[in-house]
Parts: structure tokens; sequence; C-alpha cells
């Protein structure tokens, strides 16, 4: 079930309701659960499976883990929660993947291997709700926080439909805590949490779906060279497009979480607006990016073991993070380009700024959450703007590998950008043209204004007819635009 | 947001949300406007489950815009008794619909193509040409139980209210409206230019022409200079590509027939300088007649019958919907005398209707 559909609005006010209905708070979150499932087997009911498969594996490991004093027995558990875990992640995510490369590796080496077509369908948000369990069993493994003993919060935290298939990927600590508890929107909650939850459909439906996808599509899908300006038009319209798809996703889950009275982690916070990569970092998929360096970037060794292993820990986190986001070779790309961009950004900062090496600080300060490019100060705000802009042109470089379908169409596009094509040709209307000029000039004009701030903040210092009139231009624009069955781009993740 | 003020923004919101919409609701309707349904994949999909049905219950129509203008699915359906499944998607030459078909294992029934030959015979799988049939395919076979149930309550709305057709009234359509020159060589989706009075909708996928568009001769001079600019553009395939299409339109003809399957093309009318384009372009020998040698397959040419011939489009293309219930009687008794169909539930007052 995807938010921008009258399903889910059905649906949701009966959630609601049951949740503002004087039942027990055990009920009401039996309550939860089985609409976060129903939620779930609404694309594909038997993909429900591996939903409770990942959550009893995780739920029990957990238990044994935390107590569990044996050295080698503690391994034995982790290893049997990843197997669990990454097996069906791989299988279901990166087996045609696998299998296509192991075919084309035995066809290098002269051996005609021909298997048949995999036909393997994707769960939904599998990736998410993997790296969801890991982290609760990561977390019993190293002892940072004590089992969950109920089953039912345990589940839930699992599936909570707010986040369970785009995310944010939310940590045990900040969600099963609000599980103890009765939790009931307050009036202010529960329009806090509409408002997100207009603004979060406003982006992917009106901003993402109706105004900037046909553009990013028709650029992407183009089998020959384009003119540069057409092809910039297009990168920029997937830059707006997969930034309004996947942080209104986030703004939904967010207010959907206000609106049953929990609060979930902040996602994005105009990233548009980031100086430097680390910067964008801290700034686009947040609750990812904390993961890569809590379970990955850290345990690989962070920063503690030398220069040239912070680099090679880097490029391993970065990479794999490509390859979190899809089975392709392009993703893999997309994170070497974005591992590239924070190791020369280190080595700028380290050897040619010269600012002071930050004191080490064990696993609170890794590379992927350290300053920018230079230090921002306050007096040069139109050169930090520029720094922005230009941390936002490399980005775009970035978008071509992630959004093209494969490498010869990522070099077709990135050679009509830079002028290297020929016989380029002009393919964009020219309402289309003005769509995504318009909407990318406002979104990072937007970003670099709000860069400090949140959508909240800013509301709650407007006047109220003010918050009113935004408010209702969103409903407004939501219901003209009539976008109401196109999935969001981070489900397939 | 004021938390002192909570109640008087959402009531302000809401006040603002529902006026805007009455209003917009009524500038459409004080227009002429009706409400219709989203002729989309959604729709395509729930109208395909229907192909299932026993040979003598219902027959398939595939094919582009003409068969979904000029079959009138209540004329067929009380002339025969039967159903009609309407599954031909506008501007698409039918032919990844008719793949699909072949390759559905459960699909018997009676089939009819529809041949417009600038859409029949362009290139095979043209990104282009059979986008929204490629649209349409994936939805069907992809669809959740969250779609499906989204669906009919998009049933129920948009058959009540008439800003609720996106392609007419949605946000992108009404930007289109601005009707902002393009580049040279830019190539925009045709439905930038279709006047929002020339079509709509029924649940049964029949789109008829509105009273609106037949009592506008600007609009229809206006679609006129469309389909002409569209003609001109045609680039009919020759050679090896179109003996390459016939061999795979046979291949699919002759799985459906191999399983009991009953197929017929049709030819459906056009009309003034167009069809003369038309006929230039793809002259008959070289394409209807030499498809229907190739796959042997009957075909109903309307140029053929005297009930036919002379049905006049009122933009070239398409006929009214008092014409499309004249062609499908016509198309009915054809198939009868000439092409050895049976209807075994129509009535006999149906009969006599169709012998007049």
């Amino acid at each position: 079930m995807v938010f921008n559909s009258y399903t889910f609005i059905a649906f949701f006010i009966i959630i609601l309701i049951l949740h503002n209905l004087p039942f027990s708070w055990k009920v009401k979150k039996i309550n939860l659960l089985l609409a976060s499932y129903i939620f779930y087997a609404a694309w594909n009911p038997p993909f429900i499976i591996l939903l409770w498969i990942s959550t009893l594996i995780d739920y029990f490991v957990g238990l044994k883990l935390y107590d569990e004093q044996n050295p080698a027995k503690r391994k034995w558990l982790l290893a049997a929660s990843l197997v669990g875990n990454l097996g069906m992640l791989g299988y279901f995510k990166y087996g045609g993947f696998m299998l296509e490369n192991f075919v084309a590796l035995t066809s290098a080496l002269g051996i005609q291997f021909h298997p048949a077509e995999p036909n393997i369908i994707l769960p939904v948000g599998i990736s998410f709700y993997t790296f969801q369990t890991l982290s609760y069993t990561l977390d019993m493994y190293r002892k940072t926080s004590p089992p969950e003993k109920s089953l039912l919060d345990f589940s839930l935290f699992v599936t909570f439909l707010p986040q369970l298939v785009a995310g944010p990927i939310v940590r045990p600590g900040e969600l099963i805590p609000q599980f103890k508890q009765p939790h009931v929107a307050t009036r202010e909650q529960l329009m806090k949490g509409l408002f997100l939850l207009s603004l979060g459909l406003f982006m992917k439906s009106v901003l993402a779906d109706t105004l900037l996808a046909a553009s990013a599509d028709t650029v992407f899908g183009a089998p020959m060279p384009l003119l540069a300006l057409d092809a910039w038009l297009g990168v920029l319209a997937f830059s707006g497009q997969i930034f309004f798809d996947f942080a209104g996703y986030s703004t939904c889950a967010i207010g959907i979480g206000y609106c049953l009275g929990f609060s979930l982690t902040e996602n994005f916070k105009y990233p548009y607006a980031a100086i430097g990569f680390s910067d964008f970092w801290r700034r686009w998929h947040i609750t990812l990016s904390t993961w890569l360096r809590d379970y990955l970037y850290i345990p690989l060794g962070g920063n503690r073991k030398g220069e040239f292993r912070t680099y090679v820990n880097l490029m391993v986190t970065m990479l794999l993070g490509g390859l979190w986001h899809g089975a392709s070779w392009t993703f893999v790309v997309w994170g070497a380009l974005h591992g590239s961009y924070l190791c020369v950004e280190k080595l700028i900062r380290e050897k040619i700024v010269s600012k002071p090496k930050p004191p080490e600080q064990a696993i609170e300060a890794p590379v992927i959450v350290q300053a920018s490019i230079i230090p921002v100060s306050k007096s040069s705000s139109f050169n930090n703007f520029l720094l922005a802009l230009f941390t936002f042109f490399l980005v775009n470089v970035t978008w071509v590998f992630f959004r093209a379908e494969d490498f010869p169409t990522a070099w077709r596009l990135l050679s009509s950008m830079f002028g290297q094509a020929s016989n380029g040709i002009a393919i964009l209307a020219t309402i289309d043209m003005i769509k995504v000029t318009v909407i990318v000039v406002c979104m990072v004009i937007a970003h670099w204004f709000m860069r400090n701030t949140s959508v909240m903040e800013v509301a709650r210092n407007m006047k109220w007819w003010a918050v009113s009139i935004v408010w209702s231009l969103m409903i407004i624009a939501l219901i003209v635009s009539q976008k109401s069955s196109d999935s969001f781009i981070y489900f397939q993740f | 947001m004021e938390t002192r003020y909570l109640v008087q923004t959402s009531i302000l919101t809401l006040a603002l949300v529902i006026a805007t919409i009455v209003s917009l609701e009524m500038y459409w309707r004080v227009r002429g406007f009706t409400p219709t349904y989203n002729d989309d994949k959604v729709l395509w999909s729930t109208t395909r489950k229907q192909v299932y049905k026993p040979a003598d219950e219902a027959t398939v129509f595939i094919g582009g815009s003409r068969i979904k203008f000029d079959l009138d699915v209540p004329t067929w359906e009380k002339l025969t008794g039967e159903k009609a499944i309407q599954l031909a998607i506008v501007g698409t030459p039918g032919r990844l619909i008719l793949r699909d078909l072949a390759n559905d294992k459960n699909f018997k029934g009676k089939l009819i193509i529809d041949v417009a030959e600038a859409q029949f015979f362009s290139f095979p799988d043209s990104a282009r040409r059979d986008r929204l049939a490629r649209e349409a395919l994936a939805y069907h076979y992809d669809e959740t139980p969250a779609q499906k149930a989204s669906a009919y309550i998009n049933y129920f709305l948009e058959s009540r209210l008439v800003f609720l057709e996106e392609g007419k009234y949605g946000l992108t359509s009404l930007l289109n409206d601005l009707k902002l020159t393009n580049r040279p060589g830019v190539n925009v989706s045709p439905g930038v230019f279709t006047p929002k009075e020339f079509g709509v909708v029924d649940f049964n996928r029949q789109t008829s022409i509105t009273p609106m568009f037949l009592a506008n001769p600007k609009l229809q001079q206006r679609q006129k200079e469309f389909w002409t600019r569209g003609i001109k553009m045609a680039s009919p395939i020759k050679g090896d590509t179109l003996h390459i299409f016939l061999e795979q339109t046979k291949k699919a003809i002759e799985k459906i027939r191999a399983r009991g399957g009953t197929i017929v093309f049709v030819r459906p009318p056009s009309d003034g300088p167009y069809i003369e384009m038309e006929n230039r372009l793809y002259p008959r020998q070289k394409y209807w007649d030499y498809l229907l040698e190739y796959t042997n397959i009957p075909g109903i040419h309307y140029a053929d019958y005297p009930g036919t011939a002379n049905l006049i489009c009122a933009e070239w293309s398409h006929l009214s919907r008092q014409d499309a219930a004249i062609y499908t009687s016509q198309l009915v008794k054809i198939l009868e005398e000439e092409k050895g169909w049976t209807f075994p539930k129509k009535s006999k007052s149906t009969t006599q209707i169709i012998n007049r």
C-alpha cells in the first residue's frame, strides 16, 4: 500500500479511529501490528512470511546473544542472524545480479554456462527492515542495549507501518521505548502529523511525480545523444525527483508517526545545501549514513587505524552503501564516486586547508560525519553558497549513474552534459524545461535558506492563517495533480 | 504552526480546500464537461481480467483509438447478447496486446483486431508507440491488492466528479494547456494537442466523441490539423521489417487459433484528405490485403461494404456515437453473414434489428 493512494487514506482513518478508542495499550499495539502486516501484505501477501522469519530470528537470537557468555557461542548466534537476514537479502536482492556476474565470469574464462532466468521478485522494503533488525542483533552482540523481552514490542519495532518499507531506518533504542508507554497523539501532534503528511504527499505526488518525473524519464530513456541543455535538465529533474520522492516518503512516515503519537528520526536535512560531501551525508538519508557509520565503517576500524586504512574503510563503506541501493554495477560506481569525493574532501581538509585535525574521538567522529571541505564561516555566506552549488553539481554527476539503466546510457548522458556528444538533439518540451528550471532553482534556494532550521520551526513562526493558506495550496495541488498510484522510488531498494 | 490557533488553522485549511474543489468542479460542469473515467492502465487491467469468458459469451477488441470510438459497446452487446471487452489503447497498434493474449494459455475466445495502418504498420516495439501498452501490461501483471482496492475507490469518485479525469483536468494537462511553442524537432505526446472536448470514456472503456466537439467546427479543424501532422510523420515499415512483423503477428495468431480462438481484422472508417494520405502511404494491396493473405485471417474493410463505406468521421478519423452504433450493427451483420460468426446468446428480436 502506498501513502499516495485512496486505499491508504481509508486505511489510515480506520487505524486512527482504532488507536483513539478506549482500548488497553496492549490491544492498541496489537491493532498497530496487525495494521502493519496488512499494510505490507497489500503489496504481495506471501512476502509477509519473510518479515516474520526476520522478526523471529532476531528476537530469539537477540535474547540468547545478550545473556550468552561463551564467546564462541556468541559468534555462532551472531552468524545465525547474519546468515538468516543477509541470506534472504542476498537471495532476493542480489541473486540475479550474482548469477549474471558469474555467467559473465565463466564466459570470460571460455566456459559456456547458460542457467535458467532466475525470475526473482524483490520484496518491497527488504533492505530497510533487514538493516533495522540487523542493528538490533549487532547491538545485542555488542551489549550496547538490553534485549527486548516482549515479542509484541519487538515485532512492532520491525514492522511499524510508517517506516516499514522505506525508512527512516530506526534504531531499537529510538522506537522500542516508545512502545512501553501508551502513546496517543495530542491535538498539536495530530495537526503536526497531518501537516507533515500533506507536505510529504505534496513533495511526492506533485513535485516528484507530476512535475519532474516525466522530464527525467524522457532524458534517461533517450537512446541518442542530447543537447547539453536537455541532458542537464534531465539530470537536474532526477535530482529533484529523487529528493522529493524519498524525503517525501520520510516526511509522510514522520507525519503518520506523529498522528499516532510516536516520533521517528529525521532522515533528510536540506541535502542540496550541503557544503561538501561529509556535510551532504549528514543531510541525505541520515539514518542510512549513520547506520553505515556505526555498523560498518567503525567496525572496519574507522579512522583509528592510520590514514591509509581510513581511506580504504571509507571507500569500502561507500561501495557497499552503493550496492545497498541496488543490485547493479551502476550503483557501485555511484557509491565509488561518493567515496572518492569524501576521500578527496578529507585530503583537502587535512593537507591543503591545514585545518587543525580534530582530536581522535574514538567512534564519535568518523569521516562520514566530520566537517566539510572548508570550515564554514558565517561571514562568507556567498562563498559557502558557491561551495554548496559546487557540491550540488558533483552530486548531480553521481545521480547519472544512480538513475541510468546501464553504463552506455550513463556515458551517453555524461558526454551530452559536458558537450562531448556530436549531433545531440533537443528532446524536452518548453513547458517541461520551465517546470524543471523553476522547481530545481526554488529547491536549491529553499534548501540554502532552510539549512539550519526545519519546516515545523518555520511553520511555528508563521501566522496561523498563512500556515492555512500554504497547507491548503499543497492539498489542492495534490488533489489536482491526481497521481495516486505511482510507487516511491526507494521501495525498490 | 501557532499552538493557540490549531482549531482555526484546521478549519480555515479545510474551508479553503473545499471551496476551491467545489469551484473547480462547478467551473468544468458550467463549461459543459461531464464525469468520465481515466482511460489508463488501471481501467485497462480491470477490463483485461474479463478475457477468460467463454467464446460464446464475449469478444475481445484490440488496437488503437479507432475501434475504441467506432465500436459502440451497448449496440454490440444488444445485438449479439455477448459482452464486448474493449482492450484497445489509444495511440497504440495493439501488437503487444495481441502477443500478450497469444501467450496467455487461458485465452481461447473471439478476437477482433483494429488495423489503422499508421499505427499497425509502425516500427515494431517502438518505444513511443508501444509505451502505453507496455505500461498497461506491466501494471496488469504486477497489480497489488492495494492497487486493486484503490482502483475501485477511484472508479467511484471518477464517475461522480468531473475534475478527477487526470488526462484532461490534472495538473500536467492544465500546464500543457499553455501550449508553449517547442524547439524544432521536439516531439510531444498527442494528448497535448487533443482538445478536452474531444472524447469521454465509459467504464467499459468505450470512448465517444462529445456533442461539444461535434458542434464546434474550430475544434474539429484543430484535430484534423493534428492528425495531418501525425500522418505526415509516419514512416511505413517495408521489406524485412514488414516481414518480421507479419511473421510475429502470424505466430501470435496461430497460438490463439490453435487453442480454438477466432480472429478477424477490421479496418474502421477514416475520411477526407486523411484517408487519401493513408492510402498513399499504405497502399491497400501492399499492407491490408497482404496482411490478410500472410496471416490467412479474414478481414472487414469498411470501404468494401455499402453500409459502412459512406460513414463520415467528424475529424477524419473517428465516428460519432450515433455512427458508431451504425458501424457496429453493420459489423455484427457482416460477421454473421459473411465470416461465419455465430452469437448463440442473441435473442430473436435482435436478429430482426440487424436484418432491418
